[in-house]
């Protein structure tokens, strides 16, 4: 028992920092920058996305684990893990609709227009099929999961930080928005580079 | 003034005007140049950062873009037109996914190695934001003929920057293209292949084609004698 605890924190520590999802592989960037300006909404939009993808790699395991010695498993698992997202998600809403606390009832109503974008997206499937092309054990996948949807959350606050400070510059006006915004990340992606020193896989 | 210089600020002049007449067809033609995916709007961007480490994986995820997002847009605009925006996003992704099936194991006839070329970043363009933002835009506007053309430039804008951030980055990391070593090229760097190079080359690729679109619009509607 504690030898799994002890490999799910390892996972859950190698996604946050050496493997973030955003800085080392660029996953879900352009949510990102769509909701940089909105604090609230991206917290909002991390946090489920971080519930989606772990609740999604129980499924993810059980169904891609026939399919590790086949070799053509590149070509099914996409349809096959966007079909547990869906799974999930009705799942998801079912259990949300038939919890009446009205506090729940409210937060639900203002989060809902970001559950669907939070569920399919680059950030969810992309760190699925890592799991999956990695041959992680049950605790490691669900723990690499956990932890790259809290990087993917931490690393949208500290852009959004970024993106705060560099508003109150005098940036050239081309490199103003996007271009500054991509320079700041890949600033941070070369510091994440320097601390593990080699070339992560995908 | 010489005779050259006169002839040439007549042709610039000529050619300012035909553009300016002519910018509503300019428009149609945008995805390629001022609303590029990956440095104007800033979509399909991840796997433009990561996988474009050669100009193979470039023409990979090129081909990927033609066979699976395309459609996947086309198909949703035209199926999906009443549902709902959540559902719609829904059933696109599980739209894409399908076509993912015939496209990937064709290019996996072609390139061999494909999953070890792009990786994930060839399957996460099913559910990138370019399909949800085109798909949402071509229901509320319709599809006509011009949809095909907007769909067209887009793909065209999308393998464009792919393929030259790819090739490169491959002469760039390991002086080579598409796997060739070339005569006298050095490489500079292997750090060139990893992730941080490529925010840095769009970044600065995003800042050339906003000073470029805002010079072109601002010569284009400058007014006469000024």
């Amino acid at each position: 028992m504690a030898q799994v605890a002890a490999n799910m924190l390892v996972s859950v520590i190698l996604a946050i920092f050496a493997e973030n999802a955003l800085f080392s592989r660029s996953l879900g960037v352009e949510r990102t920058l769509l909701l940089v300006d909105d604090m609230g909404a991206m917290v909002t939009f991390g946090c489920l996305t971080t519930l989606s993808v772990t609740l999604t790699s129980l499924l993810t395991y059980l169904v891609s684990f026939p399919l590790r010695q086949d070799v053509n498993a590149y070509i099914y698992k996409p349809l096959l893990f966007i079909l547990c997202m869906v799974a999930v998600y009705f799942a998801l809403s079912g259990i949300a609709r038939r919890i009446r606390f009205p506090r729940f009832v409210k937060w639900q109503a203002k989060v809902r227009p970001h559950y669907h974008l939070a569920t399919f997206n680059s950030a969810v499937l992309g760190t699925l099929m890592l799991c999956s092309g990695q041959v992680f054990s049950l605790p490691q996948t669900v723990g690499f999961c956990l932890g790259s949807g809290a990087g993917y959350t931490l690393a949208t606050l500290i852009v959004a930080e970024g993106q705060r400070k560099l508003k109150n510059r005098s940036v050239p006006a081309s490199f103003q928005g996007l271009p500054v915004t991509l320079l700041y990340i890949g600033i941070l992606s070369l510091c994440i580079y320097g601390f593990t020193g080699y070339q992560l896989s995908f | 003034m010489s005779k050259y210089k006169r002839r040439f600020r007549a042709w610039k002049e000529r050619a300012r005007l035909f553009f300016g007449r002519h910018q509503e067809d300019l428009g149609r033609v945008d995805g390629v140049f001022s609303q590029n995916p990956i440095l104007m709007q800033g979509l399909a961007l991840a796997p433009a950062i990561v996988a474009t480490q050669s100009l193979k994986a470039g023409v990979i995820l090129s081909l990927g873009f033609l066979g699976v997002v395309v459609p996947t847009i086309l198909l949703g605009s035209l199926l999906f037109k009443k549902v709902d925006a959540v559902y719609r996003t829904i059933l696109t992704a599980l739209l894409g996914a399908l076509l993912f099936v015939p496209v990937a194991y064709g290019l996996s006839q072609l390139f061999p190695f494909v999953s070890t070329s792009v990786g994930i970043y060839l399957p996460i363009l099913i559910v990138d934001s370019i399909v949800v933002t085109k798909c949402s835009s071509y229901t509320h506007f319709g599809v006509d003929r011009y949809t095909f053309l907007d769909l067209f430039c887009t793909w065209l804008g999308f393998s464009l920057v792919v393929c030259v951030v790819g090739a490169l980055r491959e002469v760039l990391a390991y002086g080579r293209l598409w796997g060739i070593t070339l005569k006298g090229a050095v490489p500079v760097s292997r750090s060139i292949a990893l992730p941080f190079f490529g925010f840095f080359l769009i970044a600065v690729l995003a800042a050339g084609f906003r000073f470029l679109n805002n010079s072109f619009r601002h010569w284009i509607n400058k007014k006469e004698g000024k």
